[in-house]
């Protein structure tokens, strides 16, 4: 479903990833993990195609990294969801239309998004924050309301950089709660971390990265 | 995609940066009343100048030595040159009983004889837009033997033709500043809007928006702007219109397709201002 063959990477400064292989299958829960500046949020980029490989390719459903168009991008990004460490939610609109702007994006009708968005609240345990803003939510609820947004419309896989980055422990680990509920019920996430230790508490595949490449 | 949408986030632009919409929406009005100030302008003169050219005829007096015959023959020299359309004989009678009709008999009634010279009426085959070519064929004239004197009373018709090519001169020159000033006015306000929204613009991007969707509220913000500048321009020449009515009755009127062009025209200016932003910092 999601498959990254032999993806280099480099930037100007030389760094950057090279040889990643790996797929995530439909379903599977799979940790990326390795230091800061090992390369996993280049990785995402890579699936979110944000970065065209150098050399390789990815595979994202229907969509090849040798062959999308850039018009295609778009497109490529409704079957995915992405959540950040940052949280990037739009703070000029309440959760609601926050969740309600992947779905406004697609041009689903207003009914449609309506149902979906407060399923999606009701996944993150969030139906009764809808009208609240972003600023009067906590680190954790944000992150909640980001993953709504991302899962909202039923995606192929979740990426998520960092997703408890910004968190304590405790909200952390509420977060990992919602996340693996979320992949219980059949999506597939790739969550991308330098906790080590965190991540192998949880069921899932590891997959570890170090200066760009994979460590067996 | 979604009207609701696009609406939504053009009212979010114009909150973001409404300071600079309105003074772009100012600045376009502004330009725009110029322009058709202008074209106000140059459509009067053109319409006075055509009534003057209606009247484009030159008075030939010629000697009064001369015969009948020679009167006839000289006619048909003049009504050949080039530019000429008709020639009609003026006798010295005839001349006198209309100077009597304009100046009153007793006036003529002190001359001891007649000083009228018989004359051509000389209406020219051209238009008055050539002051050149009219003092040509003046002087083309004036060679013929039995000839006097040529006289014309083009001097307001050649200082309106100044006027005239001054308006167009000036419009066109206006046209390039409005384009200009409009398209600067607009772009900058989009740029103030794309960069208070760059973080929801590339959140906007990541979950899947096409740059269609992205772009729609910020043309139709920049075509909105042209618009409501358009219409203040049309509002304010609609008064200065009436103003200049009251003053000077008989003038030419803005004919209301030229609220259309106006509308058109600030729209696309707007439209392409958006569209420059867009180029250069989406
Ligand atoms: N835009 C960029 N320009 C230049 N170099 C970059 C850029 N982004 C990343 N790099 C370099 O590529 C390498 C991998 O970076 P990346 O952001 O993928 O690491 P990471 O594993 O996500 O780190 P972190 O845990 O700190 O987020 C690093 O050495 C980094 O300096
Ligand atoms: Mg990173």
């Amino acid at each position: 479903m999601v498959e990254l063959q032999s993806v280099r990477v480099t930037y100007a400064n030389g760094e950057g990833i090279d040889q990643i292989t790996f797929s995530v299958a439909p379903g599977e829960m799979v940790f990326l993990v390795g230091p800061s500046g090992a390369g996993k949020s280049t990785v995402l980029k890579t699936i979110y195609m944000d970065k065209q490989p150098a050399e390789g390719h990815v595979v994202v459903g229907d969509y090849n990294s040798l062959f999308i168009r850039k018009s295609e991008v778009p497109f490529l990004r409704r079957k995915l969801g992405i959540v950040f460490q940052d949280f990037r939610l739009f703070a000029d609109r309440d959760v609601f239309d926050n969740v309600a702007f992947t779905l406004e994006v697609i041009g689903a009708r207003q009914k449609e998004i309506k149902r979906r968005v407060l399923r999606a609240l009701a996944d993150v345990g969030l139906s009764h924050k809808a009208r609240k803003m972003p600023d009067e939510l906590s680190g954790g609820e944000q992150q909640r309301v980001a993953i709504a947004r991302a899962i909202v419309n039923e995606p192929l896989l979740l990426l998520a950089d960092e997703p408890t980055g910004n968190l304590d422990p405790e909200t952390a680990a509420g977060i990992m709660d919602v996340l693996l509920r979320i992949n219980t019920r059949g999506t597939s996430i790739l969550m991308a971390t330098h906790n080590y230790d965190m991540v192998q508490r949880y069921r899932g595949r590891i997959i570890k990265i170090n200066n760009g490449r994979l460590v067996a | 995609m979604n009207l609701r949408h696009v609406l939504k986030e053009t009212a979010d632009g114009f909150r973001r940066a409404w300071g600079s919409c309105l003074l772009s929406i100012l600045t376009i009005a502004f330009f725009l009343s110029l322009l058709g100030f202008i074209a106000l302008v140059s459509a009067n003169i053109d319409h006075f100048k055509q009534t003057l050219n209606d009247r484009l005829q030159l008075q030939v007096f010629i000697s009064g030595t001369l015969d009948d015959q020679q009167i006839a023959a000289l006619s048909q020299r003049i009504s050949r040159i080039s530019g000429v359309a008709k020639v009609s004989f003026v006798s010295r009678e005839l001349a006198a009983e209309e100077f009597q009709k304009e100046f009153g008999r007793e006036l003529f009634a002190a001359l001891e004889e007649n000083p009228l010279p018989s004359s051509f009426v000389v209406r020219l085959g051209i238009t008055g837009e050539d002051e050149g070519r009219i003092k040509q064929i003046a002087a083309r004239i004036e060679e013929e033997a039995g000839v006097d004197e040529v006289v014309y009373h083009f001097q307001t018709l050649f200082t309106l033709q100044r006027y005239a090519r001054l308006a167009a001169t000036t419009s066109w020159i206006l046209l390039l500043f409005v384009t200009l000033g409009s398209l600067f006015v607009v772009s900058n306000n989009i740029r103030l809007v794309i960069s208070a929204r760059k973080q929801i613009i590339s959140t906007m991007r990541l979950v899947g928006a096409t740059p269609g969707f992205i772009r729609s509220p910020l043309i139709l913000e920049g075509a909105l702007q042209g618009a409501a500048g358009a219409l203040l321009a049309g509002l304010a020449l609609y008064f200065v219109d009436r103003l200049l009515a009251q003053l000077l009755p008989g003038l030419l009127h803005l004919p209301p397709e030229s609220l259309i062009v106006l509308l058109l025209l600030g729209c696309f200016l707007g439209f392409l201002g958006s569209l420059l932003a867009i180029k250069r910092y989406l």
